[in-house]
C-alpha cells in the first residue's frame, strides 16, 4: 500500500514535468519572442478626435461617445526576422502613461533595426529604483525628468554619455466616469461636497509623476482663481478653498495614471472623476471608450516634463542611441503629438 | 448531516444560528464571485481568449505556479520535518522567521528580493559574474513567487508531522535501519494529506502573486506579466479583457483545486 502513495507522487511529478516540458519546448522560455503581446487595437491615426482646451475660466466638456463596446483587441502580428542574424533585444523601461504610444511604435521600429523591444512599465519611480539597483535598461523613459535625472546622480547608476534630456511634454486632464452620474460640467464641480451631489474622485499619489502634476495643479487654481487678490479670481468664490474641498473627495489615491483610468473605467459607482494626462483621453478617443474628458486650461494646468536618458549600464548602446535619437527626430516628435504628447 | 433529532429548543436554536452563519460565510464567498462572472458574456470569453497577451499571460501563471510549488515542496518538506524532530537553541525564533513571507506585504518583499538579487544588490553581483541577471526575467517571477507562497507549504507540513504518532515511527526506525526508507514508507505517507493541502495553497498564492512580481521582476509582456498583472494592465486598455481574464483565472484555478481535491478523496477516502 505504500508503494501506492509514492506512484501517485511521482505521476504527479511527471505530469508536471511533462506539461512544463512541453510549453517550454513551445517557445515560452525563449528569449526571442518577437511577438510582443498587447492589448492595444491597431490604430491608424485619423481615428484621434482630440478636442481643444478652451482658455477661458469654465471650460465646457468634450461631446459624449455612444456607448459602444470596446473594441476585441486584434493580435500584433509576427514580424519576420531577417533571416541573416537573430534580432536583437532592447529592454525600455516606459512610464506607464507612455505604454501604449511605445507599442504602436515597436513594430516598425523592430522591423527598420532588427530588434526586439522588450518593455517594463510601471511607474516612474519604480522604474527607477529598478535601475538605480541595476536591473538590465537600454533606455528609460520618465514621465517626470525628475526620475531621470535622480538616475543621473545616483552613485554607481548615472547615464551613458550625455543622453539624458526631456523629449515630451504631458498635461492634465479630468475623466468622468462613463455616462457622467454626477453630471459634472465644470472643475469648479469637483469640489463639491453637500449630500448626494458628494463627487469621488480618484487621483494619483504625489510619488508618482502624475500625482505630482496634479498636487501641483490643485494649489495653482487655489491661488489663481481661488484667491480674492489674484487677478484671474473666479467673483462667485466657487474656487475658494478648492484645494482643501477636492481633498476631501478624494476617495483613493493609485500608482499609475493607468490604474486611475482604470477605476474610473470599472464604472461600478464608485470612481465619479480622477485626474489623468491628455494623452490618455487621446488615447481613450482612439478606443472608442466610454469614458469622458474635461480639459483644465493651460493657466493652471501642469505641463510636465517627460525625461528620456540611457543608464550607463546599457549593454546595446548603439540599439539605444537609435531609440533616443528617434523619439527627438522630427518622427518621432509628430507621432508624440498623435498620441497627446508635447501639448 | 443533522444530528439525531434535538431534544431542547436551546438545541434548536444553536442548530439554526449555525446554520445561518454557514450560509452568510458561503454567500460571503461565492457572491463576489459570482458578479465577475455576471459582468462578462459568453461570447466575449471566446473571443478574448485568442487574445495573444492572455494566452501568454495564462502559460506564464500556470508555468511559473507550478515550478515554485515543486521548488516550495523541495525546500520546505525537509526543513518542515527537521524542525519539528529536532530541538536546538533559537529554534522558536527561526521557526517564526520562516513564517515572515506571510505577513510581508508583497511590495516589501519584492523590494526585498530586488535589494538581495539584483545586479547592485547583495547576492547579485555573484550571479552578475556569471552572466546571470535575474531582475526582469522568467525566473525572477519563480524566486518571487516562491518567496511568498513556500511558507504555506511549510507550515501545513510542520503541521502534518507534528500530529504524527513517534511510535509508529520509532517502531519503524527499529525494524529497518535506513532513515530515508522510514521516511518514505512511514512518515510521508502519514502526513501527506496535510502536505498535500498545503501545497493546493502554494499553488494558489503563487497563482495570485502580484506585488512582489511587479517589483522584482517588473511588468513585461511575455516573460514576467503573469495574469495578475496582466489584469491590472488590461483593466485600463481594455476593461472587458481585464474582467475575463479574471474569470477565466477563476475557473482555472477551480479546476485544478477541484481535481486535486477529489484525487486525494478517492485515495484517502477509505481513512475515514
Amino acid at each position: 500500500m505504500n508503494n501506492k502513495y509514492i506512484t501517485i507522487l511521482l505521476a504527479v511529478i511527471i505530469i508536471v514535468a511533462a506539461v512544463v516540458g512541453y510549453l517550454a519546448y513551445a517557445g515560452t522560455f525563449s528569449g526571442n519572442n518577437n511577438t510582443t503581446p498587447t492589448p492595444t487595437p491597431t490604430l491608424t491615426p485619423s481615428q484621434t478626435a482630440s478636442p481643444t482646451p478652451t482658455p477661458t475660466a469654465s471650460p465646457s466638456p468634450t461631446p459624449t461617445h455612444t456607448a459602444s463596446p470596446t473594441p476585441t483587441p486584434s493580435l500584433t502580428p509576427t514580424p519576420t526576422p531577417t533571416p541573416s542574424s537573430p534580432p536583437t533585444t532592447l529592454t525600455v523601461f516606459a512610464a506607464s502613461s507612455m505604454a501604449n504610444f511605445i507599442a504602436n511604435m515597436t513594430q516598425a521600429f523592430d522591423k527598420q533595426y532588427n530588434c526586439n523591444i522588450v518593455v517594463n512599465s510601471g511607474s516612474s519611480s519604480t522604474l527607477e529604483g529598478q535601475i538605480a539597483q541595476g536591473v538590465p535598461c537600454d533606455v528609460f523613459l520618465s514621465a517626470d525628468i525628475k526620475w531621470t535625472n535622480t538616475l543621473n546622480t545616483t552613485a554607481g547608476a548615472g547615464t551613458y554619455g550625455n543622453f539624458n534630456t526631456n523629449f515630451t511634454t504631458n498635461k492634465l486632464c479630468v475623466i468622468i466616469a462613463p455616462g457622467n452620474p454626477k453630471g459634472i460640467t465644470a472643475l469648479a464641480d469637483l469640489a463639491t461636497a453637500t449630500g448626494a451631489n458628494k463627487i469621488h474622485i480618484v487621483i494619483a499619489q504625489t510619488t508618482v509623476p502624475v500625482g505630482s502634476y496634479t498636487n501641483t495643479t490643485l494649489t495653482k487654481i487655489t491661488n489663481t482663481w481661488g484667491n480674492s487678490s489674484s487677478p484671474s479670481y473666479v467673483t462667485n468664490g466657487s474656487y475658494v478653498n478648492y484645494y482643501t474641498n477636492f481633498q476631501n473627495n478624494v476617495i483613493n489615491t493609485l500608482q499609475t495614471d493607468e490604474q486611475v483610468v482604470g477605476a474610473v473605467n470599472l464604472n461600478v459607482g464608485v470612481a465619479d472623476a480622477g485626474i489623468v494626462f491628455y494623452s490618455d483621453e487621446v488615447y481613450a478617443n482612439m478606443a472608442q471608450q466610454t469614458v469622458q474628458f474635461i480639459s483644465i486650461p493651460d493657466s493652471v494646468n501642469t505641463i510636465g516634463t517627460y525625461g528620456i536618458c540611457i543608464p550607463s549600464e546599457t549593454t546595446q548602446s548603439a540599439l539605444a542611441q537609435a531609440f533616443y535619437n528617434y523619439l527627438l527626430s522630427a518622427q518621432g516628435q509628430a507621432l508624440l503629438t498623435e498620441f497627446g504628447f508635447g501639448s | 448531516m443533522k444530528q439525531s433529532f434535538a431534544n431542547s429548543i436551546s438545541d434548536k436554536i444553536i442548530i439554526i444560528i449555525i446554520a445561518l452563519i454557514v450560509i452568510t460565510y458561503f454567500l460571503f464567498i461565492t457572491v463576489p464571485i459570482l458578479a465577475v462572472f455576471l459582468k462578462i458574456e459568453p461570447s466575449q470569453v471566446s473571443a478574448q481568449i485568442r487574445n495573444a497577451g492572455i494566452i501568454e499571460a495564462i502559460k506564464l501563471s500556470l508555468i511559473t505556479s507550478a515550478i515554485a510549488t515543486v521548488i516550495a515542496f523541495v525546500l520546505a518538506v525537509p526543513s518542515a520535518y527537521f524542525i519539528v524532530t529536532r530541538n536546538f537553541p533559537g529554534k522558536t525564533i527561526i521557526d517564526t522567521l520562516m513564517d515572515l513571507p506571510i505577513v510581508l506585504p508583497p511590495a516589501v518583499a519584492g523590494v526585498a528580493l530586488l535589494y538581495t538579487f539584483a545586479p547592485k544588490g547583495l547576492l547579485g553581483p555573484i550571479f552578475n559574474k556569471f552572466g546571470y541577471i535575474i531582475p526582469g526575467s522568467l525566473i525572477a517571477v519563480i524566486i518571487a513567487e516562491t518567496f511568498v507562497a513556500s511558507p504555506f507549504l511549510f507550515r501545513s507540513a510542520k503541521v502534518g508531522f507534528e500530529n504524527m504518532d513517534r511510535d509508529i515511527v520509532n517502531s519503524a526506525k527499529m525494524l529497518s535501519g535506513s532513515r530515508l526508507r522510514v521516511f518514505f514508507t512511514v512518515t510521508f505517507p502519514l502526513s501527506i494529506r496535510a502536505i498535500i493541502s498545503g501545497a493546493m495553497m502554494t499553488w494558489a498564492r503563487a497563482m495570485g502573486e502580484f506585488g512582489a512580481t511587479l517589483m522584482f521582476a517588473g511588468n513585461i509582456a511575455g516573460i514576467t506579466q503573469t495574469m495578475p498583472l496582466a489584469i491590472y494592465n488590461f483593466l485600463y486598455y481594455d476593461p472587458l479583457a481585464g474582467i475575463t481574464l479574471s474569470v477565466i483565472l477563476i475557473i482555472i484555478s477551480f479546476s485544478i483545486l477541484i481535481i486535486v481535491k477529489l484525487l486525494e478523496q478517492k485515495r484517502f477516502g477509505a481513512k475515514k
